[in-house]
């Protein structure tokens, strides 16, 4: 349990050992650089960050070529399943592939543009196909629609209504012929074939008609043949999309070495970043870094080995600075770090809860989930998916933290006798029928938790050599509250014991806030209201209970209703075993949830309530990218 | 059937359509906010199915306290039990808490649940904060669920 050390580093290298340092850099894994701090006028020089523009741009194209493949990516992902690893001979031979990664990813764009060129010229020749469907059926090319000395011609479009009653009383007489060509909805497209003598006549009837003249492209040929050749054109282009999708998927060979290339680049630019925070002279640059302490030896000696004229000095944080938080804990600990850190991180020295949690954690869990069969299938499943699909680290902590749970939940389980919503063994808890026990053991074990809390407090004030603040602020609640509890058992000695803590809290809860006796007293007494907040923190816990019970009775219920179902013959006993399976997974999985968000919250809110000082910034070393894959060490 | 039998089933429905109610619109909102936010970043979507998940639980409790009536005026075991008429009220007035602060609680944490998605969509390292606001409201749920439990099994036929 504890809050990983962090020693400054300072390294003063020749530039030329630059590249080699930075990469030793990356590879350790364990150097967090920050921006250099030097006022020597000798390190003025602006750090060269030419190469970064370009980069990014390279980066950006890279991951769209690989979101452009991904689409078109047949091979099965595994359920769950780590990134793959690459060794650092393996991203060497993918940076000399570069150039002809880089053509693929030309070619993608280039079908990119075209996609986009074809899905223009589509969009217009559907566009002109609209305009001249109505034109089918007019017996001469567009082009021949013209006025003659003494004709004057028309295409367009009146209302359907008005035609039919021109059609009817022949309104415009002998020298006017007016052409149906066809009609869509309340429209009649028309052909007007007029002598100039007619012409206003004409023009005013139409108007009349709500005409609206047409222009048709003035082609040779007839509309029907327009529309043909444009259908042609149409499936040509759609023949040129099919050929396209075909071309990109041939590409999917490169998207395991492009997603490579993509990890080896982000790497480079991660390492150009560090470049951009140096301190830079002529001929050497200054590099300023944390390194946890325990590490100290390893950086040197690597960093030697590279450049054997580096100079390095390691020292403590100055006083008032806040070195970046890593915690280390034991194996068994370290999946619950997942818990503390989505709260926030502890304070640089301050104490990492982990350890003193994790037991807390894992019995809440159990008791909430409560279930000895829900219980096992989480001790057993969870190592197993382990094993069987390797996962990625954080996927594998998770897991760990379920096993952990689920131990537990085997142990409560047999408390409250409940296996799969069955009860075939004695009971030693009974929710149903004897609900105090129960609900007793939850503030107990919320006490006990509380306490734990109320502990860790009291070591950060010892070891901070605050004693008095671990009397009076510590010592005298727990005298409080125990004594309180105690009045219910041995009230004499409770009694004492109570007002002895409440006396210590009065007289001095103000310490800090007043000189004046008096607002002292005042302010004490504020703070023995603080009872209320301690009876409240407990029973908080007896939602342990209720989660339990709430698991147990719907158990019971799936049980039931498969108690039900199973006699109805063969395919009751099917339909029965279905429903037994996936109601009782249902259950687990939502409990299981519940219960681990529920525990985090009796962590969060009850325990670090009593003493955690959260803030810390998280430890972030200079490392290899993995968005898509690991690049790790040969060895 | 006696009036207290009615009663005592009113009350197993009183207990199932409030929290019930109350989850269905709390999750719903929450579904509508978690469809909203994967479209501006896909990609914390799961991390929103555990927010939407939240309310749903208290239709859960509501269910099981009707559950526990059923059981315990043997509904289920075929013949319902005699139930006189202030055992009837009891049980009725036993399944209120779980009926009315579900109802209200599911829709409550329905949308601490959505402000939550929210704030997930923009910084996704903050679900588990926003999983914690929404749990929050949960406990008076789990306090109503218990005292319904304990006046219901109170009550012996």
């Amino acid at each position: 349990m504890a809050i990983v050390e962090m020693k400054h580093m300072d390294m003063l290298a020749l530039d030329r050992d630059r590249h080699e340092l930075l990469a030793a850099i990356q590879k350790l894994g364990c150097v967090q650089v920050i921006q250099a701090d030097t006022e020597d006028v000798t390190f003025n020089k602006p750090s060269a960050m030419a190469e970064l523009p370009g980069l990014e741009e390279q980066l950006t194209r890279v991951g769209w070529a690989i979101s452009r493949l991904v689409k078109h990516d047949n091979t099965k992902k595994p359920f769950m399943a780590d990134k793959p690893s690459i060794d650092t001979a393996q991203s060497e031979a993918v940076l000399l592939q570069q150039n002809q990664l880089m053509e693929t990813v030309e070619t993608l764009e280039a079908l990119e543009r075209e996609a986009g060129d074809l899905r223009g010229q589509s969009a217009r020749i559907e566009a002109l196909s609209e305009q001249l469907r109505p034109w089918q059926n007019l017996q001469i090319p567009p082009s021949d629609v013209h006025t003659t000395r003494n004709t004057f011609a028309l295409l367009g479009s009146v209302q359907k209504a008005s035609w039919e009653i021109w059609q009817a009383e022949n309104t415009f007489g002998e020298l006017c012929t007016v052409e149906q060509i066809s009609t869509q909805r309340d429209l009649a497209y028309v052909y007007v074939l007029c002598h100039n003598s007619q012409r206003e006549h004409a023009m005013a009837i139409l108007k009349e008609g709500g005409f609206t003249a047409a222009s048709l492209p003035h082609g040779n040929l007839l509309v029907r043949e327009q529309l043909a050749e444009l259908a042609e054109e149409q499936q040509k282009i759609e023949q040129r999309q099919q050929g396209i999708i075909l071309d990109t998927a041939a590409l999917v060979v490169n998207l395991v070495p492009l997603k490579q290339l993509y990890d080896v680049l982000a790497s480079k630019r991660a390492r150009l970043y560090a470049v951009e925070r140096f301190a830079v002279s002529e001929h050497t640059f200054f590099l300023q870094a944390w390194v946890p302490e325990t590490m100290t030896k390893t950086v040197e000696e690597q960093l030697m080995l590279v450049s054997p004229s580096v100079a390095l000095s390691f020292y403590d944080p100055a006083e008032g600075e806040e070195p970046p938080v890593l915690l280390h804990n034991s194996a068994a600990v370290t999946p619950f770090e997942s818990v503390v850190s989505s709260f926030s991180l502890p304070a640089p020295f301050s104490v990492d809860p982990t350890a003193v949690m994790m037991p807390f954690f894992i019995n809440f869990m159990g008791m909430m989930v409560s279930d000895a069969g829900y219980g096992l299938m989480m001790a057993i499943v969870a190592p197993l998916l382990i094993k069987a699909l390797k996962p990625s680290k954080s996927t594998q902590r998770m897991l760990w933290l379920i096993m952990g749970g689920g131990l537990m939940t085997i142990f409560w389980g047999l408390m409250y006798n409940s296996w799969f919503g069955y009860a075939p063994l004695p009971t030693v808890f009974d929710p149903m029928n004897n609900a105090m026990p129960v609900m007793a053991t939850c503030i107990g074990l919320g006490a006990l938790h509380l306490f734990a809390g109320l502990g860790m407090a009291a070591y950060l004030n010892i070891r901070r050599g605050q004693v008095l603040d671990m009397l009076c602020d510590q010592v005298s609640w727990f005298m409080l509250i125990v004594g309180l509890g105690l009045m219910l058992v041995v009230p004499a000695v409770g009694q004492w014991m109570a007002i002895a803590g409440a006396a210590i809290v009065v007289l001095t809860a103000g310490r800090k806030k007043s000189k004046n006796p008096i607002k002292r007293l005042i302010s004490g007494l504020g703070a023995l209201y603080n009872v209320t907040g301690w009876v409240s923190d407990l029973l908080s816990y007896i939602r342990l209970f209720g989660m339990g019970l709430a698991t147990g009775v719907i158990g019971m219920v799936i049980n039931i209703l498969v108690g039900m179902i199973a006699g109805g013959g063969i395919i009751g006993m099917v339909l029965g075993a279905a429903v037994f399976v996936g109601g009782h997974l249902f259950n687990a999985g939502i409990n299981i949830f519940g219960a681990y968000v529920h525990s985090c919250r009796l962590q969060y809110i009850e325990f670090f309530g009593k003493f955690y000082e959260d803030g810390g910034i998280p430890f972030r070393p200079l490392v290899t990218s993995n968005s898509y894959v690991h690049i790790r060490d040969a060895q | 059937m006696s009036i207290g039998q009615i009663l005592a089933l009113l009350g197993a429905a009183i207990a199932a359509i409030g929290a019930g109610i109350g989850s269905s619109r709390g999750v719903g909102l929450g579904g509508e906010t978690s469809a909203g936010v994967s479209t501006e970043n896909p990609e914390v979507n799961s991390k929103l199915l555990l927010l939407q998940l939240l309310p749903g639980t208290q239709g859960i409790y509501g269910f099981l306290i009707g559950v526990i009536v059923l059981i315990n005026t043997n509904v289920l075991g075929g013949a319902m039990k005699p139930v006189e008429l202030f055992q009837g009220l009891s049980i009725l007035i036993g399944c209120l808490p779980i009926g009315i602060v579900g109802y209200y609680s599911a829709i409550k944490q329905g949308k601490v649940a959505a402000a939550g998605m929210i704030m997930t969509g923009q910084r996704p390292e903050m679900s588990g904060k926003g999983i914690t606001m929404a749990v929050m409201v949960e406990t008076y749920a789990v306090l109503s669920l218990l005292l319904s439990f304990l006046i219901v099994n109170a009550i012996k036929l």
